[in-house]
């Protein structure tokens, strides 16, 4: 029997659409971060988690779940998620993986750093908050949050991780 | 046809990355404290718990029935209703929920009913009344109190001697536990017909004595004591007095606040002030590079202490073109 060979089609790179696998790991780490805050954590120790998803709470019904991995986990997954995310929504090349995981480790380690620098900080935001309420939660963040510099090693372990995520995905497809 | 479809796609595109930024800056500044463990919870104003009736001090039969009704307001959560509100008997235990209910059930005694409104955030305010359930025939206790005078002042850390009786009509001269002395501000002082304490925190106190008979009912007498607060101490450590900095230099400010009763004072109870710009900073160290130039800047430290008394310290700085 004879078997005619299919004409191979051409691979085509959808540049421009949304990319899934990327998209849903991210949002799978963003929701494995709120679990942290639904068991190893007082909810209220972050509003936007409480607003959210408060009443899920089971914090204190169990035993932490994370242990002292809970403790930097969340900074890791912030921006492992997030990278993996905004890959997901942009032009797939490698070039560009690299500054959207840099992008995300320098946001949150200059978040970081101003709880370690708040009386610098806060009255440049406060002069420009003006009663905003998320510029005042802003200032809540640097002069209630206190700088661990464990977090800073943990966002840089989110971004590689992120990198490396992206380059086997990529390479996937 | 086909570029402005590319167009829109990529304006689309620009919106998504765009939103998942904000989204990202969003959750940092939302989770709070999600770089450190210890629990710090962000601002969250507490409710206010209020007990409208019964009124303290109320007198009622065994049997008879008691309405009770309060309310609580929250800043974030507006009126508070339903399960948010909880009712407590120190005698009975959870008697209710909500902001209005009767029962006709509470046993003997003197109640302590706390109203406990507990916010989505979790966080709480209570409020107490204390009522008595009296049995039939039974004759309230009386306190009275014998010493200090109402209106007595002393130093904070001074001994504080208060002296009183108790007495009912079944069980005669009451002793021991039957006499409790409260604080409003320090809670349980200690018990028995004299009590000595050098621990009451500066401030008005309102000291009562509650003498209870073997029914559980009781009678109160109480005074006022004020136990004085002494000021703090505010301190400019650096930089030096006259000394000259150039415009847009960083200038760094230390100070300390000292008190007898909060120790070291912190935070935005310390605040700096220049004469030619305002407030400049809070807290004990303090860095800023925009100071106006200007000869003879006072420059001025405010310590409060948790008493609201004040104190401050100032030095005169020169910033040059």
């Amino acid at each position: 029997m004879q078997v005619q060979a299919q004409p191979e089609e051409p691979h085509i790179r959808h540049t421009d659409a949304i990319h899934p696998l990327p998209l849903l790991t991210g949002l799978t780490a963003l929701l494995m971060g709120a679990l942290i805050y639904m068991t190893d954590r007082p909810p209220q120790t972050a509003w936007l988690v409480h607003a959210l998803c408060g009443n899920l709470a089971v914090y204190g019904k169990l035993p932490p779940l994370f242990g002292a991995l809970g403790n930097v986990l969340p900074a890791f997954l912030h921006v492992l998620a997030f990278s993996l995310i905004t890959a997901g929504v942009m032009v797939q090349d490698k070039k560009t993986y690299a500054w959207i995981t840099l992008f995300w480790f320098c946001v949150n380690a200059l978040f970081e750093l101003g709880q370690k620098f708040p009386d610098t900080v806060v009255p440049w935001i406060a002069r420009g908050s003006s009663g905003s309420h998320l510029l005042a939660r802003t200032t809540n963040f640097f002069s209630k949050g206190t700088f661990d510099p464990l977090d800073i090693l943990a966002f840089a372990m989110g971004a590689f991780m992120a990198y490396a995520l992206l380059i086997v995905m990529h390479k996937k497809e | 046809m086909d570029t402005s479809l590319k167009i829109l796609r990529n304006l689309m595109r620009r919106s998504l990355i765009l939103l998942v930024i904000g989204l990202g800056l969003i959750s940092i500044v939302g989770t709070g404290s999600d770089d450190n463990d210890n629990g710090v919870v962000l601002s969250n104003t507490a409710p206010v718990a209020q007990i409208d009736s019964p009124s303290d001090s109320m007198v009622y039969q065994v049997n008879n029935s008691v309405t009770f009704t309060g309310s609580a307001t929250d800043a974030e959560d507006q009126v508070l209703t339903g399960n948010a509100l909880t009712w407590v008997s120190s005698i009975d235990g959870r008697i209710g929920t909500g902001a209005n209910f009767t029962i006709n059930d509470l046993s003997k005694g003197t109640h302590q009913i706390t109203l406990t409104a507990m916010d989505s955030f979790g966080l709480a305010d209570s409020t107490s009344v204390s009522i008595i359930m009296n049995p039939l025939n039974n004759t309230l206790p009386t306190a009275t109190i014998t010493s200090p005078p109402t209106g007595t002042t002393y130093n904070f850390g001074n001994f504080v001697e208060l002296t009183g009786t108790g007495y009912d009509a079944e069980d005669l001269w009451l002793s021991g536990l039957s006499l409790v002395w409260y604080s409003n501000k320090d809670g349980q002082i200690g018990t028995g017909s004299t009590v000595v304490t050098q621990t009451l925190s500066s401030g008005t106190h309102i000291i009562t004595l509650r003498a209870t008979d073997s029914q559980g009912t009781s009678g109160t007498a109480t005074l006022s004591l004020i136990i004085k607060n002494t000021p703090p101490m505010a301190t400019i450590n650096y930089p030096p007095d006259g000394s000259s900095f150039s415009l847009g230099q960083s200038i760094p400010f230390n100070g300390s606040g000292e008190d007898t009763e909060d120790g070291n004072i912190t935070g935005t109870s310390l605040v700096w002030t220049a004469s030619n710009y305002g407030v400049i900073g809070v807290g004990t160290n303090i860095t800023i590079d925009y100071l106006p130039v200007g000869t003879d800047i006072v420059i001025n430290l405010r310590v409060v202490d948790n008493g609201g008394l004040v104190d401050s310290d100032s030095i005169t700085i020169t910033v040059g073109p």
